[in-house]
């Protein structure tokens, strides 16, 4: 109930936020403006505004986590309202879960809202989506509750600008990951080898969220990837979210 | 209201004077060498860092190799950076059909580079296994490209069997098929292939089919200006001497015109040609012989003392005879020009 009244307070607070509105209003030029790219290419104007229906969903929602996320437990210590919240009966990790899930709720709304203007778009100016479409963006949302989650932990240990370029690089690197696993053959005979292919199952694979490619050529995915895909993200969502929790139970505030 | 005139005058003088300054900046700033893409990263790293973008990347990707490829078409013919621009878009995008297909068409037709084409458009057939248009491009590749080829009818029949057997093929690939199984005249299959084309929405595309159209006229208008010289020598006793012999023998009404402002003539071996068609095989020899003298160039270090080495080392099958009979290449050694 505590958590649920965090999330409440958190979801209510980060809607006012002016920021939210600035990108939302850049994500929806983006998307509409992905007509005039796709009128230079032979034909392709469909594919080319489903690929950046889809980026913008997922630049914008991904801005929006960091930006939000990794100030929120910052703001809080620096109003001072932090005190007030913990000289009541509540436990720290309540604290960070309730705001995990007021902004997982602010950012499934943000979503919801960009791929229902994105599919009556593409609809609208002749093109068909499928079902393939809505699993990339549902995944697309998973990828910003595993990025949410580092951002509630940054938000705990460090600074919100340093938190936010620390998130970013690992949202970045996050997507290159398969190239640990894919070293050439100069590394056959180093040492390090074996230690490089272990950090790719260690640090965070965000291509398992990218159907991007697919929803944009409507090549169908099977479900059961689109499961796994998320079994992979909520269980390293919640080791983040226990390692924050961690941290901010020893922080001294 | 003076205010208000005062503001909108401000305004309009600011940005007229900016639009000024980059007008002078633009035309001060040379224009941007296309090598700059060499300087792309090698795709293989490329799709790594794209976080997430590799879709988008490889739109523009394809939106820029579509403007090189008709900057290049209506100007010099050099596409040297064709190749990478497709393999990176494809890389990027593995699904992207259209990028397969119309890239694949672009280098066999344009390049010349029927090897880079096929292996293109095999690439994309791995990942779009239900994709017609891709063995079918392969097929009419074998077909338009490398009709020399011993075996070409018999790959471009197995290509068009593929086509068919992904049951989304459209009736005129059956029909191509079949007529290829009973020894099809290539020349209507070509025009088949370009009438296609020139139904597409894009106008490099259109334009481009419109010049091939053009080509395919020619020459079955050099066919049947042949067929009439041969009837002249056969009436006379000796061949015509010019074109315009047979309107004068009443064997032709007129001269076919030429719409892209070539002529018809006598080569020295006694066939009847036209200049657009020849100028245009020219451009393609030429282009293979760059190829050719590029690659050579790569290993050695060096430009091959002359034509031959590139065949002696292994960089041509062949070397392309000059289509007009009696004209031979002239190479310079110490540029690596071939005219």
């Amino acid at each position: 109930m505590r958590i649920i009244a965090v999330a409440q307070n958190t979801f209510r607070e980060s809607v006012r936020d002016k920021a939210l509105y600035v990108l939302l209003f850049f994500a929806a030029s983006t998307i509409l403006g992905s007509k005039a790219i796709g009128w230079i290419s032979i034909g392709q104007d469909i594919k080319v505004m489903k690929d950046i229906c889809l980026a913008a969903v997922l630049m914008f929602g991904v801005l929006i986590a960091i930006f939000v996320g990794t100030t929120l437990v910052h703001k809080e210590i620096d109003k001072r309202t932090l005190y007030t919240i913990l000289a009541k009966p509540m436990r720290r990790y309540e604290f960070i879960l309730g705001k995990y899930l007021g902004l997982a709720s602010l950012l499934g709304l943000v979503t919801v809202v960009m791929t229902v203007a994105a599919v009556l778009y593409v609809v609208a100016l002749g093109g068909g989506v499928d079902l393939v479409f809505f699993e990339a963006a549902l995944l697309i949302y998973w990828e910003l509750l595993l990025i949410t989650a580092f951002a509630i932990l940054l938000s705990s240990v460090t600074s919100p600008i340093l938190g936010a370029l620390v998130v970013f690089s690992i949202f970045v690197l996050g997507h290159g990951t398969r190239i640990l696993a894919d070293l050439p053959r100069q590394f056959d005979d180093v040492a390090g080898k074996r230690a490089l292919e272990l950090l790719y199952y260690v640090l965070p694979n965000f291509s398992n969220f990218n159907l991007m490619r697919e929803a944009a050529n409507s090549v169908p995915v099977s479900g059961a990837y689109v499961a796994w895909a998320m079994l992979y993200g909520t269980i390293y969502s919640a080791f983040l979210l226990a390692a924050a929790s961690a941290a901010f139970e020893r922080k001294d505030v | 209201m003076k205010r208000l005139a005062a503001m909108a005058l401000a305004v309009v003088a600011a940005f007229g004077s900016m639009a000024a300054i980059q007008h002078r900046l633009d035309a001060m700033r040379s224009p941007q060498p296309e090598d700059e893409l060499l300087y792309l990263p090698n795709e293989h790293l490329l799709e790594h860092f794209t976080a997430g973008m590799s879709g988008v990347i490889a739109d523009l990707l394809w939106i820029r190799c579509l403007l090189y490829t008709g900057k290049h078409f209506r100007g010099d013919h050099d596409f040297t950076w064709l190749n990478h621009l497709c393999e990176m878009t494809t890389r990027l995008d593995p699904y992207f059909v259209d990028a397969h297909r119309y890239g694949g068409v672009f280098l066999a037709m344009l390049r010349a580079d029927d090897d880079a084409c096929i292996r293109l458009l095999e690439k994309g057939m791995v990942n779009n296994p239900d994709a017609w248009e891709l063995p079918y491009e392969i097929a009419m590749t074998y077909l338009l490209n490398r009709p020399n080829q011993p075996d070409s009818a018999v790959q471009a029949a197995r290509y068009l069997a593929m086509a068919i057997k992904t049951g989304k093929a459209p009736p005129h690939v059956l029909v191509l098929a079949e007529a290829l199984q009973r020894d099809y005249n290539l020349l209507d299959v070509e025009r088949e292939m370009w009438e296609s084309m020139r139904g597409s929405d894009d106008r490099l595309l259109r334009d481009l089919a419109e010049h091939k159209l053009i080509l395919v006229e020619l020459r079955v208008a050099c066919a049947n200006l042949g067929q009439a010289a041969d009837r002249y020598a056969a009436e006379r006793g000796a061949p015509p001497k010019t074109v315009d012999d047979l309107a004068t023998a009443g064997l032709i009404t007129a001269l076919p015109k030429d719409p892209l402002g070539g002529s018809f003539f006598i080569d020295v071996e006694g066939h009847v040609q036209n200049t657009s068609v020849l100028d245009e095989q020219v451009e393609r020899a030429r282009t293979v012989l760059r190829g050719g003298l590029d690659a050579f160039r790569q290993k050695h270090g060096r430009w091959p003392a002359n034509l031959e080495e590139l065949e002696t080392a292994g960089r041509l099958d062949g070397l392309p005879r000059h289509p007009y009979a009696g004209r031979a290449w002239h190479y310079d050694a110490a540029k690596g020009t071939v005219e």
